[in-house]
Formats: C-alpha cells, sequence, structure tokens
C-alpha cells in the first residue's frame, strides 16, 4: 500500500496536471468559455512545441526523402 | 512491507478507473451540455496524461531506451501522431460546440476515441516506468 501511495504522492509532486488537476481544482462541471477554450488550445500548441513533445531518436535531416536542404530535391 | 504484485497492480488500476470515472461522470453543472462537458474533460485529460509520459520519456531518455524499450518506442510514435489526432479532436468539439447534432457528436466521439485510447496506454506505461524508479523532473506550472 505504501508503494501505491508512494506513486501517486510522486506522479502529483513531480507535477502531473492530470492528478494535479483532479485533486486540487476537481473536474470541470460546466462547458468551456470561450476563453478557457483558447486558453486549452494554447497549453496544447506550447506542449506540441516544446522539447520532450519532439521525436528524439530521429537522425533523417530530409536528405533521405531528397531534400538537399537548399530548398531543392 | 511488499504487496504482491497483482494487488498493487489492481489498486493502481482502480486509482486509474477513479481518475477516468470521474474524468467522464462527474457532476454536470444544471444547463451544460453533458456531452460537451464529457468531450471537453476527455480532451484536456488525454493531452494531460499524455505529455506526462512524454516527460517521464524525455527525463530518462537513455534508461527508457534499455529499460523500456517498448515504451520508448510508443512515446516515439505519441510524439508523431498525437497532436495531429488532438488537433482533430479539438477541431470536431468546435465544431459540435458550434452545431450540436447527431452527425457532429458521432464525429467528435470517433475522435476523441483516438486520443482517449492514446491516454489510456500512456497511463499504463506511466504505471510501468514508475515501476522501475523512472519519473520527470520537476517542472514549473504554465
Amino acid at each position: 500500500m505504501i508503494e501505491v501511495i508512494e506513486l501517486i504522492l510522486s506522479l502529483i509532486e513531480r507535477g502531473a496536471p492530470l492528478v494535479q488537476k483532479l485533486i486540487q481544482d476537481g473536474t470541470q462541471s460546466g462547458e468551456l468559455t470561450p476563453a478557457q477554450v483558447q486558453e486549452l488550445t494554447n497549453r496544447a500548441e506550447a506542449a506540441f512545441a516544446a522539447p520532450w513533445a519532439q521525436p528524439q531518436d530521429e537522425t533523417d535531416t530530409g536528405a533521405a526523402n531528397g531534400d538537399l536542404g537548399d530548398g531543392t530535391t | 512491507m511488499n504487496m504482491r504484485r497483482a494487488d498493487k497492480t489492481l489498486i493502481v488500476l482502480a486509482v486509474c478507473l477513479l481518475a477516468l470515472s470521474c474524468a467522464t461522470g462527474c457532476k454536470v453543472d444544471p444547463g451544460a451540455d453533458v456531452i460537451l462537458v464529457n468531450a471537453e474533460r476527455g480532451q484536456a485529460l488525454s493531452l494531460d496524461t499524455v505529455e506526462a509520459l512524454w516527460h517521464i520519456d524525455y527525463d530518462n531518455l537513455d534508461t527508457m531506451r534499455q529499460v523500456l524499450p517498448d515504451v520508448h518506442r510508443w512515446v516515439e510514435e505519441s510524439r508523431r501522431d498525437f497532436p495531429g489526432d488532438y488537433r482533430k479532436a479539438q477541431d470536431a468539439i468546435a465544431v459540435y460546440r458550434a452545431a450540436r447534432t447527431v452527425a457532429n457528436e458521432n464525429a467528435m466521439n470517433s475522435a476523441l476515441e483516438k486520443i482517449e485510447q492514446a491516454a489510456a496506454v500512456a497511463r499504463r506505461y506511466i504505471v510501468q516506468a514508475h515501476e522501475k524508479g523512472l519519473k520527470a523532473k520537476p517542472r514549473s506550472k504554465p
């Protein structure tokens, strides 16, 4: 049991937004306002642009697909 | 105290199910569209869940490649696929928000299903990573 509690606490401590959202804010109970929709959109785009959202194993720079990197192929 | 692995897995699953049921079945304000509220909850939770796994993988890259190679491979795929799937779900929700028809509801649910499935896999992999002692570094909230 202790291990499970540790896991949950660790998720909270480490900033898992999912768990924080559930515990701290409760859950969303109404439809999002236009401002909240925009906020969620911005949050998603920021998440997708973050370094941890980029593929880490890619070494292909495009040359293998015929891209010479100078605007020509 | 050492718990049996099966017990531990059951409890973790129960916690995940609780989180999921709360995400999709908690109280909704009077007058609010339950379908839309649940869709918006699912959208936000899917994003948070998948991003949490991306954090873990990014912060433990070499270890993830060695210890949980299948998980790392899935994370790499999700980095390529999830943003597009998420945006499709986001667009489908916007269409439903503007015109709440059955056709738009079905299209929205279909788009949401993909990112919620990804989040379900991510939840399972987060547990696996934690069992191996792999965690994300603390980050400041946006």
